[in-house]
């Protein structure tokens, strides 16, 4: 079923990419523009992402053989998607360290680690490793 | 003169020095986001006040050493630190799998060290002649050998080329989002000033690659998740796979080195090249995707080789081809040195002090990482539901190091998710990668080409060397079509 998604956002993104491409200017053979490979990329894989869906709408479906993503997966993409912008937003706010360390320790509980105690040691020296590795040893600029 | 040059490279305070900036080299190098360019940059201070040969020793030590702890990462946790580690990704982290990470590590390092070694034997020997043949690549060129890196390197993913194809089209219209550098114009950048700088390659390949193996790990179900216990005895290579990395490393190593006097990102489309070569040769075509030796030793072996010849145009003319190669030119000028045509006549031990250094470097980062393999590879063994976080927050904080860009975090993430799907699908990631690693220089070269040859595809394919390459491409292209269709006639006679 991932196949068939994944062919569907292709197609989708080729003409998308194809149609915001034509209001580039495309030149001449001999004084190319902007617009010159654009149209070509995108005039291709429209064609070839157009070939793939059908085929791949063709195709019987294998439940055993084809990729899906089960209950268990979504929950926890849902969980890590959630978590992962909340930590760039918390990153500006405040600062690497701290955002960082909630973040990992936020990981370690979605990957189901029990206990509260070690997730938390392993964050803190994980994280103020890396803060050392990068602001002090190597002068790096961290939020 | 080269033995005096060796003479002063083995003085103690200068093997200090090879030490230290390998070991810095290494650890930078093995955290993703720096990359050889960032790790000399950063490391460049350090050398001020050093005796100049001791610090021309540490740069060649950084050298050597950030490129060997890009593929570390490449092969224990599936992250690219740099372009030319992506490839290391596709056969070192299954080997990794398979509970053969110390082979892979060991096998990389000692691919690394000879190629590295005869690329420098090469640029003691061939360095003037070899220079002024780079100087006949002009954008007809650069078009050329972009596209036919394009076209063999989609041939990498074996299953079907269709597919391959379209990624490989996605990643070139990845490449084009940005700020036209021809002709300054916005494209598909929606009045977004972040995209108007375009999309960092490296965040790329560290979302597919790292980020999408993070994504999968964490979505397993924790009995699903099998960690291979590793024996001492594995972790090193066997008999077997040392024999079977021998021709790879020199067959890496020669198309390493011919390949980085190319101007451009030709250490990478030479591990490219050295990995579908030895698919192509291969004895054992099964372990393809699931863990090939070859599929390590030869890209290895192709990145290191071409990184020392990239030295050539840059010693023997003070041209550097590369972002590396001209950090490097700005650290011999700050210690007085000027490469170029009379760098070996006016300072002799000092030109040859440095040949000597490649050298030094090169042996020195073999004795410091071989010991540590064991050491990398155990890093497997720390439970995945804690590896992998902690993976997820390195190859973030990496993925903000390049750039400064919370914006980049996102893309990191996006294209982890992607990354996660195409692997539950038969789409492979390594043409997207490449498309949207190549298409830059493609279409750089591309627009100048048509430009000078008056828009004539006819004068390109009748220049010597880009008509050699576009014609080679357009075989290889018109070949796949043939073996596509003749593959659906059978597949239909099969079902009629």
């Amino acid at each position: 079923m991932i196949e068939r998604y994944l062919s569907g956002f292709f197609l989708l993104l080729s003409g998308l990419y194809f149609y915001f491409a034509n209001d580039i200017s495309f030149g001449e053979l001999a004084k190319p523009k902007a617009g010159f490979l654009p149209n070509i990329i995108g005039f291709l894989a429209l064609v070839l992402s157009g070939v793939n869906f059908f085929i791949s709408m063709g195709k019987k479906i294998d439940s055993d053989n084809e990729g899906t993503i089960d209950v268990f997966a979504a929950k926890n993409i849902a969980l890590l998607s959630v978590g992962t912008i909340a930590y760039i937003v918390l990153l500006s706010f405040a600062g690497y360290l701290i955002a960082t360390v909630l973040y990992l320790f936020y990981l370690i509980k979605v990957t189901r680690t029990k206990g509260t105690i070690k997730p938390a040691l392993l964050s803190l020296s994980v994280v103020f490793a890396f803060y050392f590795c990068f602001v002090i040893l190597l002068d790096v600029a961290l939020p | 003169m080269l033995f005096q040059g060796f003479a002063a490279s083995l003085e103690l305070q200068n093997l200090f020095a090879a030490f230290v900036g390998v070991t810095l080299g290494t650890i930078a190098g093995v955290l993703p986001g720096i990359g050889i360019s960032g790790t000399i940059a950063l490391l460049l201070p350090i050398s001020f006040g050093m005796d100049t040969l001791t610090a021309l020793i540490m740069f060649s030590g950084i050298y050597y050493g950030a490129m060997y702890g890009g593929s570390t990462t490449s092969i224990l946790v599936n992250v690219p630190g740099e372009g030319a580690s992506v490839v290391t990704c596709l056969e070192g982290h299954q080997m990794a799998k398979k509970g053969r990470a110390g082979a892979a590590l060991a096998v990389a390092a000692i691919g690394s060290f000879v190629a590295g070694t005869l690329g420098v034997v090469g640029i003691t020997f061939f360095a003037p002649p070899l220079a002024n043949a780079a100087l006949a690549f002009g954008p007809p060129e650069y078009f050329s050998i972009s596209l036919l890196g394009l076209v063999v390197l989609t041939n990498l993913s074996g299953k079907s080329p269709l597919r391959a194809f379209i990624m490989m089209l996605v990643g070139l219209m990845i490449g084009t989002v940005g700020i036209d550098p021809m002709t300054a114009i916005n494209r598909f950048t929606f009045g977004s000033t972040q995209l108007a700088k375009g999309l960092d390659f490296i965040i790329i390949v560290m979302g597919l690659f790292g980020m999408g193996e993070v994504i999968a790990t964490i979505c397993e179900r924790q009995t699903d998740i099998k960690v291979e216990k590793v024996k001492f005895r594995d972790l090193y290579p066997t008999i077997t796979e040392i024999k079977r990395s021998i021709m790879p490393i020199f067959r890496g190593g020669f198309i390493g080195f011919f390949m980085g006097l190319i101007p451009g990102p030709s250490a990478t489309i030479s591990t490219f090249v050295s990995y579908a070569l030895e698919k192509k040769i291969s004895k054992h075509p099964e372990e393809w995707g699931h863990g090939a030796i070859e599929g390590v030793a030869g890209p290895e072996s192709a990145n290191n080789a071409a990184s020392s010849s990239q030295m050539i145009p840059l010693l023997s003319l003070g041209i550097p081809f590369t972002s590396s190669a001209a950090l490097l030119l700005s650290g011999f000028m700050i210690h007085g040195i000027q490469p170029g045509p009379m760098l070996v006549s006016s300072q002799p031990v000092l030109f040859w002090g440095l040949i000597a250094s490649m050298y030094v470097g090169n042996v020195m980062c073999l004795i410091l990482n071989l010991p540590l393999v064991g050491v990398f590879a155990s890093l497997l063994r720390v439970p995945l539901n804690l590896l992998m976080p902690v993976v997820a927050v390195i190859t973030f904080t990496g993925a903000y190091v390049l750039n400064y860009s919370l914006f980049d975090l996102g893309v990191l993430f996006v294209f982890g998710l992607l990354g996660y799907l195409f692997q539950k699908s038969g789409f492979e990631p390594a043409p997207l990668a490449i498309g949207a690693f190549l298409g830059p220089q493609l279409e750089q070269g591309l627009m100048q080409a048509m430009i000078i040859c008056e828009g004539s595809l006819w004068n390109m394919m009748t220049r010597p060397l880009a008509g050699a390459m576009l014609w080679l491409t357009t075989l290889l292209v018109v070949g796949v079509l043939v073996k596509t269709l003749i593959k659906y006639m059978n597949s239909r006679r099969g079902l009629s």
